[in-house]
């Protein structure tokens, strides 16, 4: 007798985009039997994909799903890092590197921490490392909480609004020749409690609208009165 | 990421060693799996598991799979055992990656993601290694 197979449930596909870093771009689309399966899955962005420049192939970024409506999944930004194969290829012999890392809670409350790798152009000493990387730490421990989490990792990526790379090296050329600055890494540590900024977008566009259609009802209200 | 007009993105685990070459097509999070072929499926021989041919075979099975189930373009991530073993994938990675191509589906990207440990264990059988 040939084995009852259970009925299998059709799965549905869910398109991912992105909320807090990149606000409304799609970042990916991933199938599930049940919408709840679909939150905690991680989505794996290169940042080229995202700005379609080739000068973000390097960047890579992790996306996290927290929240489904209708065929829509939501994801949060987790992580930025640099591509294996490139950072394998600025780093070389008879340079040296740096490694710094500060950690901070940004302006909306999420406490992250920031990973720049320093490469030089000649071998350094190692009072020279440590120079450069407590000023440089310094530096990125004052920045953390300046800036929205959307705002470092656009830092960290365009460069915009403040060009971290230029400052790092403004501060270290002094001490050690630099020949390049990237950034390492960026992880999310702890969620804050700020609404992502897509929805808070939307939630503006909804108060707006419904400003308008407040001003517009009173306004024909005013007018029908007067004609009576 | 920018959105194929027709069908969808998926990505392709390919673990390649001397002994057998296993690809895996996974949705874009890798939490669903679409298809799932290994060279052990297409060969008798336990010796023939890991070499061209029989990846050539599974990763073309998968492909078929993934094509029934929608999927038209591939991210590939290639993988040697790492660690204390080889860093090398073995002699049906690039196999696998033609079976994946030839079957029409586009492939977006292939990179290695062998894990290489920052710092590990040492590999097994001494300073003179394994004596047969």
């Amino acid at each position: 007798m040939p084995r009852r197979r259970a009925a299998r449930k059709s799965k549905t596909w869910y398109q991912v985009y992105a909320v807090d870093v990149f606000p409304g771009k799609w970042i990916g689309e991933t199938p599930a039997a049940d919408p709840e399966l679909v939150i905690g899955r991680n989505v794996e962005v290169v940042a080229r994909d995202i700005t379609g420049d080739f000068m973000h192939e390097k960047y890579k970024l992790w996306f996290k799903i927290f929240r489904v409506d209708g065929s829509k999944a939501y994801a949060r930004f987790v992580k930025e890092m640099l591509n294996r194969d490139y950072l394998r290829s600025i780093v070389q012999r008879r340079t040296s590197r740096v490694d710094v890392m500060a950690e901070g809670e940004t302006k909306d409350g999420h406490l992250v921490r920031i990973f720049y790798i320093i490469i030089t152009s000649v071998r350094i000493r190692c009072g020279q490392e440590k120079a450069v990387r407590s000023k440089v730490v310094e530096y990125l421990s004052e920045q953390i909480p300046r800036l929205t989490l959307e705002e470092l990792v656009r830092s960290s990526i365009f460069n915009e609004p403040v060009n971290f790379s230029e400052s790092i090296r403004q501060i270290s050329t002094k001490i050690a020749p630099i020949k390049n600055i990237e950034p390492r890494k960026t992880v999310v540590l702890r969620f804050g409690e700020a609404t992502p900024s897509l929805e808070r977008k939307e939630a503006e566009a909804e108060t707006e609208t419904e400003e308008v259609l407040v001003e517009e009802i009173s306004h024909n209200y005013n007018e029908s009165s007067e004609h009576q | 990421m920018s959105k194929p007009e027709k069908g969808k993105i998926g990505v392709a685990h390919i673990y390649s060693s001397f002994n057998d070459t296993i690809v895996h097509i996974t949705d874009i999070t890798g939490a669903e799996t679409i298809a799932r072929y290994s060279g052990g499926m297409f060969v008798d021989a336990d010796r023939l598991e890991g070499s061209p041919y029989a990846a050539l075979k599974a990763a073309m099975a998968a492909a078929k799979e993934a094509r029934r189930k929608g999927i038209t373009h591939l991210i590939v991530k290639i993988r040697a055992p790492g660690g204390i073993k080889s860093r090398i994938p073995g002699p049906g990675a690039t196999a696998a990656i033609r079976g994946l191509s030839r079957s029409g589906l586009m492939l977006i990207r292939v990179e290695d993601v062998t894990p290489i440990p920052h710092d590990g264990t040492r590999r097994p059988h001494g300073r003179r290694g394994r004596r047969v």
